[in-house]
């Protein structure tokens, strides 16, 4: 062990906890009257740590290190510049809506820092018991920030329903890890991909049981049906920022750690648990976009439409890791930038209290807020997946994994729920355009961080859905060192 | 049987039936107390298996801290040791058939498993999950502190009066 | 006999001896105390019963026996008269992985008065102090009087934050001696008193110390019973027999830190004195020792009592937490680190 500390792959994450400490003594050390640097430190913090992730790549990755519990390979690093740039987004979207609830304290940005420490952890683990540790971090930090808006009763609501089946699902991850130790005597993913690939079938069923109950686990993590009862109303409760921060970071890095064990660790047992993977996705797309028609409410919509998308990408899981790999990465980044898009619109209006979340708040938008009405309609488009977008793109290779793999019906029913889903998108676009205003715009003016949040997620959005390529070849070779 | 079988099987005895009580108990009150013998029959099983430093982890954290404070909520709140905690709809037949099925799969699971066994006796464990932490776990390890940290920020966060928010 | 059988009969015996003897210790000490703190407030104190009033502990006894046994209408009949045996279990289980006294031969074979020795002896003390807040919290919430709950409430926060400092104060103890086991750490003090844990970790010791108190609520910390604010805090309710339950939990609790910081911070049963005989004509010179320091700081405990004014409660938890925590988790790396760059270091 001594002689061989080699720290750099968790440089990024390291720095990204310093700064959710400084963060935190910056509020302390603040005077009353003042108003404490949090945003541009957690900023800089991020943005720092993406350099260090550019420097890790440039430099070629690095192997496993730390007795083979944390590698910065290049699926790794992919995953953490993801993180990494939705976070700052979700940092970028922050201070207005904070300002605007009364709720502006530094404690919100030293959790959202710590919760990415968490993220970029669980990606980048080689070994479950980390990978636990990580997951954990993440989420605790989200319960909290779930609950910061404490006078509301939906908040409270969000954080409790959040913590009691976060901890449940924590106890499936938990037995299913120890499931797997059982069978491998070891918790590290090279070890168990070696004994997975060597068992009798008489093992194999506690492997699979294992297997199963990991699955769950992470089930309730990317909030796959019937794992999703706790997203529409932890979506809802939570700040807007710290929603965007949920649908978009929390499911890529729960994806990521998903298809490291499945893909790679599992891979040997595929036959058994892809129908099951499979069976999870249909539930989950045709659940998630028929509860998605019926809801009133913006960010309720928004929530079972993330719940849909998580079905969309467990599709591709059917798939051979390295071609799953390289969809469901590519699909993770249009899914982050245009999440962060529609939820960041919501909180970029939000004033006093309020924020858009019915039809009717954002009725005429168009003729009022141009632009934003603009970014909306793009996002919500993308989202439903039109050709020409981003989420066309990431759709078809979703679908066109699984098609390969031989599960033609699977993609059907993607394709077919899309079109489904293309009626609640499209009804806020419909609003915002056709209809008329009702009353004033007492809406807030879009600070000029939020402007930036949300330009930077309208172009990611549009280049993807044009000129989709660089992306899609980083997702294949990040994809590769998975193999 | 052995002398450790029979202590084996008065552990286990002492675990499930007093879980059964934590589970069907009426009141809040004696879910929580029965809640301490079903941590204290893990510890036993613990020392049977020659876990001795986990044994005496598991009382000093589940019984010495969680079932504290856990007793410490039911306590200070205001008559709801009395209240009745279980649902109108208890959907017992369902919610028996699906326990029952995953009882027999995960038993039998555990049945025709061939274990990865040492084959040797069990020895003191403090010095070896000592070595394995700040060796083959010690990122794990580490990364608890953040952990805990974190539970520290969130929970403070949240308890903190509402004149300071 | 078979080695069971005879290994059963001598834990049997062990155990006797130990109870028996923590038992005995505890009616005396109630008569070594109230002479004492007499004394020291110009007064005569108990000396009418048997010569000089040693016999006290026993009329005591008597009467409590024979006192009504009262129980509030409203109280939760079970956890009510639960709660002192828990109080006293507790008190009693922590009480077993203790050596008393140095190893010694005798019938053919080694023995020593330590009913356990199990390889993680100090971390069973200290998870079995932490069941000592079950004894209180139950007392306090059983009886239904708000001074009970409010004092029960009081003295299981102290406990939980004293508890903290005080296994900090073991950690040096233990990397130093490479083991959970107290017979362990008392024999890395074998040699010159220099060699004592109060000299190597005099940091370590003062955090113990002070914890230590303030674990079994002795004066200065004994606001549980602060008898101008909460009546008598947790056992308000109690009387009788009951009522002499606590009492003796708390006695054994006093006890019990006391033979720990004889055995973890004064070398146990070595006299400190290089060159000084293991025994004379056959009879452990280690016991004599080992007495001596439990006596003298057993005697500290009463002194301090006779001197000190109370805590307030806010002081209390101040004290605690910023203070002696801090102290504690600094000495454990300052201790760590010169270990490493003086000292051996880990192996």
């Amino acid at each position: 062990m001594s002689g061989e500390l080699d720290l750099r792959p968790l440089v990024p994450a390291i720095i990204v906890g310093v700064t959710g400490l400084v963060v935190l003594l910056a509020q302390a050390f603040t005077p009353k009257d003042r108003r404490a640097p949090s945003a541009p430190l957690s900023l800089t913090g991020l943005l720092a740590a993406l350099a260090a992730v550019w420097l890790l790549a440039s430099g070629g990755g690095r192997g496993a290190v730390l007795a083979n519990a944390v590698s910065a390979d290049a699926y790794s690093l992919f995953f953490q510049a993801l993180l990494l740039g939705i976070a700052a987004v979700a940092v970028l979207l922050s201070p207005s809506y904070l300002r605007a609830n009364g709720l502006d304290r530094g404690e919100y940005y030293a959790l959202l820092l710590f919760s990415v420490v968490g993220m970029l952890g669980l990606v980048s683990s080689l070994e479950l018991v980390s990978m636990f540790v990580a997951l954990e971090i993440m989420s605790i930090a989200l319960y909290g920030m779930a609950g910061l808006y404490r006078s509301r009763m939906e908040s409270q609501e969000a954080a409790l329903k959040y913590f009691v089946t976060g901890a449940f699902s924590s106890a499936f991850f938990l037995y299913g890890v120890a499931l797997l130790y059982g069978v491998s005597g070891s918790t590290s993913l090279d070890r168990l991909e070696w004994a997975v690939s060597t068992l009798t079938t008489d093992s194999a069923a506690l492997a699979l049981l294992g297997a199963g109950m990991l699955l769950v686990g992470f089930g309730f993590k990317i909030a796959s049906v019937p794992f999703h009862m706790w997203a529409p109303d932890v979506y809802e409760g939570a700040p807007t920022p710290a929603t965007a921060l949920m649908s978009a970071g929390v499911k890529a890095a729960a994806f990521g750690a998903l298809l490291r064990v499945f893909g790679s660790a599992l891979h040997a047992l595929a036959g058994e648990w892809q129908p099951l993977v499979a069976s999870l996705a249909v539930i989950t797309m045709v659940v998630g976009n028929l509860a998605a028609l019926a809801q009133g409410n913006l960010k309720r919509m928004l929530a079972f439409s993330s719940v849909a998308h998580a079905g969309y990408v467990l599709t591709a899981l059917v798939a051979s890791p390295g071609q799953a790999g390289e969809a469901v990465l590519f699909y993770l980044v249009v899914y982050g930038a245009v999440n962060l898009g529609a939820f960041g619109t919501i909180a970029a209006l939000s004033r006093e209290g309020r924020e858009p979340l019915s039809l009717g708040d954002v009725a005429g938008m168009a003729e009022r807020r141009p632009a934003l009405a603009a970014a909306l309609a793009v996002f919500l488009v993308s989202l439903t997946g039109i050709p020409v977008t981003a989420g066309f793109v990431g759709k078809f290779y979703l679908f066109n994994a699984a098609v390969t793999a031989g599960w033609v019906g699977l993609a059907l029913v993607g394709v077919l729920m899309s079109v489904v889903s293309a009626y609640y998108y499209l009804r806020v676009v419909v609003a915002m355009y056709m209809r008329d205003p009702l009353g004033e715009d007492t809406w807030a003016r879009v600070s000029p961080s939020a402007t930036v949040a949300l330009a930077l997620s309208a172009v990611i959005t549009l280049v993807l859905g044009i000129y989709p390529a660089p992306v899609l070849t980083l997702a294949r070779i990040a994809a590769r060192s998975l193999l | 049987m052995t002398a450790a079988d029979y202590v084996f099987w008065v552990f286990a005895t002492a675990t499930v039936v007093s879980g059964a009580v934590v589970v069907f108990a009426r009141s809040l009150i004696y879910s929580a107390f029965a809640l301490l013998f079903t941590f204290f029959g893990v510890a036993g099983l613990y020392v049977l298996l020659g876990a001795d430093f986990l044994a005496a982890t598991q009382l000093l954290i589940y019984v010495g801290g969680i079932l504290v404070l856990l007793l410490f909520g039911v306590m200070l709140t205001h008559r709801i040791y009395d209240l009745k905690l279980r649902t109108e709809k208890t959907q017992l037949g369902p919610g028996l058939i699906v326990a029952a099925g995953i009882f027999i799969i995960f038993a039998n699971a555990a049945l025709i498993t061939e274990w990865p066994t040492v084959g040797r006796e069990p020895a003191p464990t403090t010095k070896e999950i000592g070595r394995l932490f700040l060796g083959e776990y010690l990122l794990a390890f580490e990364a608890a502190s953040v952990l805990l940290l974190v539970a520290l920020i969130g929970a403070a966060m949240i308890v903190r009066r509402k004149k300071d928010a | 006999m078979t080695p069971l059988a005879e290994e059963l009969l001598v834990t049997f015996v062990k155990i006797v001896i130990v109870v028996g003897a923590l038992l005995g210790g505890f009616s005396v000490m109630t008569w070594v105390e109230r002479r004492s703190l007499a004394f020291m407030q110009y007064r005569l104190g108990p000396n009418r019963t048997g010569p000089f009033g040693i016999l006290q502990p026993i009329a005591d006894g008597i009467k409590l026996f024979f006192k009504e046994e009262v129980m509030p209408v409203a109280a939760n009949k079970w956890t009510f008269l639960a709660a002192p045996v828990v109080a006293v279990a507790t008190a009693l289980l922590a009480t077993a992985v203790i050596p008393y006294g140095p190893p010694f031969e005798a019938f053919g074979r080694t023995l020593q008065i330590q009913i356990a020795d199990i390889e993680v002896g100090l971390l069973f003390i200290f998870a079995v102090t932490a069941l000592g807040v079950y004894g209180v919290v139950l007392a306090g919430w059983a009886a239904n009087n708000k001074y009970s709950l409010l004092g029960g409430l009081r003295s299981s926060a102290q406990m939980f934050s004293y508890e903290l400092a005080l296994g900090f104060s073991w950690v040096t103890l233990i990397l130093a001696a490479r083991s959970f086991r107290i017979n362990d750490i008392v024999d890395t003090q074998a040699g010159g008193f220099w060699h004592w844990n109060v000299v190597v970790h005099f940091p370590a010791f003062i955090v113990y110390f002070l914890a230590a108190t303030a674990e079994v609520a002795r004066i200065p910390f004994d606001l549980p019973e602060g008898e101008s604010e909460i009546v008598a805090g947790f056992h308000t309710e109690y009387a009788s027999m009951r009522f002499a339950l606590i009492q003796m939990a708390e006695y054994i609790n006093m006890i019990t830190v006391t033979v720990l910081l004889a055995n973890l911070f004064f070398g146990g049963w070595h006299s400190g004195v290089p060159g000084m005989p293991e025994s004379l004509g056959g009879f452990p010179l280690g016991f004599v020792w080992w007495g001596l320091k439990v006596a003298f700081f057993l005697f500290v405990f009463i002194w301090l009592r006779g001197t000190l004014p109370r805590f307030r409660y806010d002081q209390l938890m101040q004290f605690g937490w910023k203070v002696l925590i801090p102290v504690a988790a600094v000495w454990v790396m300052t201790f760590a680190v010169l270990w490493v760059v003086v000292g051996g270091g880990p192996r």
